[in-house]
């Protein structure tokens, strides 16, 4: 069957550069609106990672399309939307690592209420308490290891890993040559692996369940 | 592939992003290499590692807005209740009124809730317009401050401007007084001299 060269909805829907340029250009609020649905997950999720909280991560999302609408004279159709976004998010991300540090806190360890723990996911059927207790604790470790990693390294980890970014587009947005990108990933892993060492070690003391996989 | 791969080849191969012939290369590679070979286990087992911090799905409609779903609720709880207490009554007529009761409440509730949703993107538009508004003001005061400083220096500039040219005007005035006497002592002495001879004969 021949490849469909468009389809319907793709058609009549635009890209995220041309909703950009409506907001710029005409303050367009429905395709603000738009832009905030398409992409308030992946800036959520970029801020907790990067932050290594939940909460903050919803705050620091809400205050990137904020900026995004008061900059919005700055958006230049030549960049991609995507990378202009990032990079706002990343900047507000790196202001409030700042803060913390300057204010000496610590966030090794997520908040006691059951909302902000980190999510496990059993893969559809409801896992044993003892299964989502090692569950959780293994998530914890990860997010400790990864918020442990240096910023250069961390944002990496978080934009190839996690975002799905290429590392051509990683390279973009950081503003860094691709094979600095890769060896920083090529580092930021054998850290981590390093540090998440007892948690690889540990996993097969429990039965692995049909549907979950073996680290090793 | 006969060296070990760098890091560049680990990182694009263990995230698919090689072409099919390096990809080919550096498989042949780890089925010859046991020390590559391990240490790409060790990579994909920290590479597995990292998934396992999930986050939770984000729900931007029930975090955005609570009370329009809460009056959603409610309306279909009303009616269900309304429904239950009357069929209990089982009569044509009261089941007639129990349907137009039914859809009043319904587009009450529907009313409600395009009020609620529109009273929301109201808001949000003035929070815009504010935060616009407020922009173009500091806009327009950064550009009259410097308009005014530009100003400032360019009537600086013209009266220092102009002070050079009195300056000049001055000296050339003097120049020119100057030059014309001594072209007047010129012309004496000229004359007088050109007298001089006449009167010895």
């Amino acid at each position: 069957m021949a490849k469909k060269l468009f389809t319907w909805p793709a058609l009549f829907s635009s890209t995220d550069e041309q909703a950009m340029w409506r907001v710029r250009t005409d303050d367009d609020a429905d395709a603000f609106a738009r832009l905030v649905a398409r992409w308030q997950g992946p800036i959520q999720n970029l801020c907790t990672r990067m932050t290594g909280d939940t909460h903050r991560g919803e705050d620091l999302a809400q205050e990137t399309f904020a900026r995004l609408y008061a900059k919005r004279k700055n958006y230049e159709p030549t960049a991609r939307f995507s990378t202009f976004l990032w990079r706002m998010a990343l900047n507000i991300c790196y202001d409030e690592l700042r803060k913390i540090k300057r204010r000496g806190e610590f966030f090794l360890h997520e908040h006691d209420d059951s909302d902000d723990a980190p999510a496990f996911d059993p893969g559809g059927d409801e896992p044993a308490p003892d299964d989502r207790l090692a569950a959780s604790e293994r998530a914890e470790a990860v997010r400790e290891a990864l918020v442990e990693l240096a910023e250069p390294y961390r944002v990496v980890v978080v934009l190839r890993h996690y975002e799905g970014l290429k590392f051509r587009e990683i390279a973009d947005v950081l503003g860094i040559p691709e094979g600095t990108v890769k060896s920083r990933m090529f580092e930021a892993l054998a850290q981590l692996n390093k540090r998440l060492n007892p948690l690889l070690t540990d996993e097969p003391r429990t039965a692995p369940r049909p549907r979950e996989k073996l680290l090793i | 592939m006969k060296n070990h791969p760098t890091p560049d080849q680990l990182m694009s191969f263990l995230y698919g992003e090689d072409d099919e012939q390096q990809h080919r290369d550096l498989d042949a590679h780890l089925r010859d290499c046991a020390e590559c070979a391990t240490r790409v286990k060790s990579f994909r087992a920290g590479m597995a590692a990292l998934d396992k911090w999930k986050l939770p799905p984000i729900h931007r409609a029930q975090a955005r807005r609570p009370l329009l779903q809460w009056a959603a609720a409610a309306a279909v709880l009303l009616a269900a209740g309304i429904g239950i207490g009357r069929l209990t009554a089982n009569d044509a007529e009261a089941r007639v009124a129990l349907q137009k009761e039914i859809d009043t409440k319904l587009a009450v509730a529907q009313t409600n809730i395009s009020v609620s949703a529109g009273t929301e993107v109201q808001r949000l538009l003035v929070e815009f317009v504010r935060d616009l508004d407020e922009k173009r003001t500091a806009d327009a005061e950064a550009i009259l401050t410097a308009l005014q400083r530009v100003d400032a220096r360019r009537a600086a500039e013209f009266a220092r401007l102009r002070r050079d040219l009195d300056t000049v005007a001055v000296f050339a005035d003097a120049g020119l007084s100057q030059a014309q006497e001594q072209l007047s002592q010129l012309v004496n002495n000229t004359q007088s001299a050109e007298r001089q001879p006449g009167d010895n004969k």
